[in-house]
């Protein structure tokens, strides 16, 4: 089975962290749908080498592949029903190590963004759910110039600020509240959850997910640069993080690339 | 469901719109195109009431997507049919005027299209200056090609009665 859409993905330790806390994954369901999955975690066990981020996807992972091969077509009918409760049956999963033993697992919890992409009446679409500061971008050509766009706001502290006009967009980036977490998996029983319903999706496209050690080092109209003067989809995902590293973000960094062709 | 009733009573005038099988000039072609135009000035009013509510804050983002959605199958449907009733000119029919109205009524429908299309993206990503912005900019391109469409109507009309 070959997928009809280019991907490719990276993730990297980064600087100044001992372990990688960021998992990536993509799960093709057939040649015309694919999940793409992008997690940051917080707190991974550090004696068993358990991390939430991989946990976390894989669980969806054999979730929604499972479901897939019960009913494709209920599967594609509905996306967005199926991703909500694949996000909150995983959620239960990450929480039940925290409630099972609060001194090992405390904070044991990730941002999660997945992206399902598939075919509805020779259109391609694309469902993202989003819980925490991963994120999600859109590069598309609009009259003859590339711009991006952000399809995903971050749940953080620091970003309700934004929204209330505390802060500016630009302070954002350096406000210490743009690390905590206001939603993810693993940390409240109802998580909220972003939801981004059937996006059209046109020829050439470029998507985009990132964890926080990629978007907070650089800026978007600069990662859109980077993913464009990229010749393939892993050589974008290395750039990405190779510039990410020039900035000496202190972080993990992830980043995972379709182009729609 | 009068939205509903609309969309069929829509698809119906489409359908006689589109149906016809015998070769035609260029001229005459363009004399036939009112439903396409009426098409379009309906969905171009539509687009225009509903972003109006909703830069007032009178429509939440939820219903103008819905309202986006349903505006672009029927715009879709209905360039479909303009699209075929194309290939019924008879080659090398046209003059100047009527090629320039069929190229500004193929472009009204390419634009209107594109601008949904983004309209649903920007909604989505939040960008609401950027979204008002090719709201503007859309009208104005619109404009153009309609007028264009008109005055080529006038000049055809014109060598109708006066041959």
């Amino acid at each position: 089975m070959t997928s009809i859409y280019s991907y490719d993905g990276k993730s990297d330790i980064g600087y100044q962290k001992s372990i990688n806390e960021d998992f990536i994954d993509a799960v093709e369901l057939d040649e015309r749908t694919l999940l793409l999955f992008v997690a940051d975690g917080t707190n991974s066990d550090p004696d068993g080498g358990l991390q939430p981020a991989s946990i976390a996807i894989h669980e969806m992972g054999t979730m929604l592949k499972r479901i897939f091969e019960k009913s494709a077509s209920a599967f594609l009918m509905n996306p967005e029903l199926f991703l909500t409760e694949a996000f909150e049956f995983t959620n239960r999963i990450l929480m039940v190590f925290t409630a099972a033993n609060k001194d090992r697992f405390a904070g044991f919890g990730c941002s999660l963004a997945c992206c399902l992409i598939y075919q509805k009446e020779n259109q391609t679409c694309a469902t993202v759910v989003n819980a925490g500061n991963t994120r999600f971008y859109l590069i598309r050509l609009t009259k003859g110039t590339p711009a991006i766009h952000q399809l995903t706001t971050d749940h953080t502290r620091a970003s309700d600020m934004v929204l209330t006009g505390q802060i500016s967009e630009e302070e954002y980036y350096s406000h210490l509240d743009r690390l905590v977490l206001t939603s993810g998996l693993g940390i409240l029983p109802e998580p909220k959850l972003q939801i981004l319903d059937n996006l059209s999706i046109k020829k050439n496209d470029i998507l985009l997910m990132t964890t926080d050690g990629i978007h907070y080092a650089i800026r978007p109209e600069a990662l859109s640069d980077i993913v464009l003067q990229s010749g393939t989809c892993s050589d974008a995902a290395k750039s990405l993080i190779e510039a990410a590293k020039i900035e000496k973000y202190p972080d993990n960094m992830s980043a995972l690339i379709a182009y729609i062709p | 469901m009068k939205r509903k009733i609309l969309f069929y009573a829509f698809s119906v005038s489409l359908l006689f719109s589109g149906c016809s099988s015998k070769s035609i000039s260029g001229n005459d072609w363009l004399l036939e195109q009112s439903f396409s135009y009426s098409d379009l000035e309906q969905a171009s009013l539509s687009i225009s009431d509903l972003f109006s509510l909703y830069f007032v804050g009178a429509v939440d983002k939820k219903d103008i997507l819905n309202e986006l959605e349903l505006l672009t199958a029927q715009i879709s449907f209905s360039q479909e049919q303009y699209l075929e009733g194309i290939e019924a000119i008879s080659p090398s029919s046209h003059s100047y005027a009527s090629k320039s109205g069929e190229e500004a009524l193929t472009t009204s429908y390419e634009i209107t299209l594109d601008f949904l299309d983004n309209a649903e993206l920007l909604l989505k990503a939040g960008e609401q200056q950027q979204l008002m912005y090719e709201y503007l900019e859309w009208r104005e391109l619109l404009i153009t090609q309609i007028a264009t469409y008109c005055t080529a109507i006038d000049l055809v009309s014109e060598k109708e009665e006066n041959p």
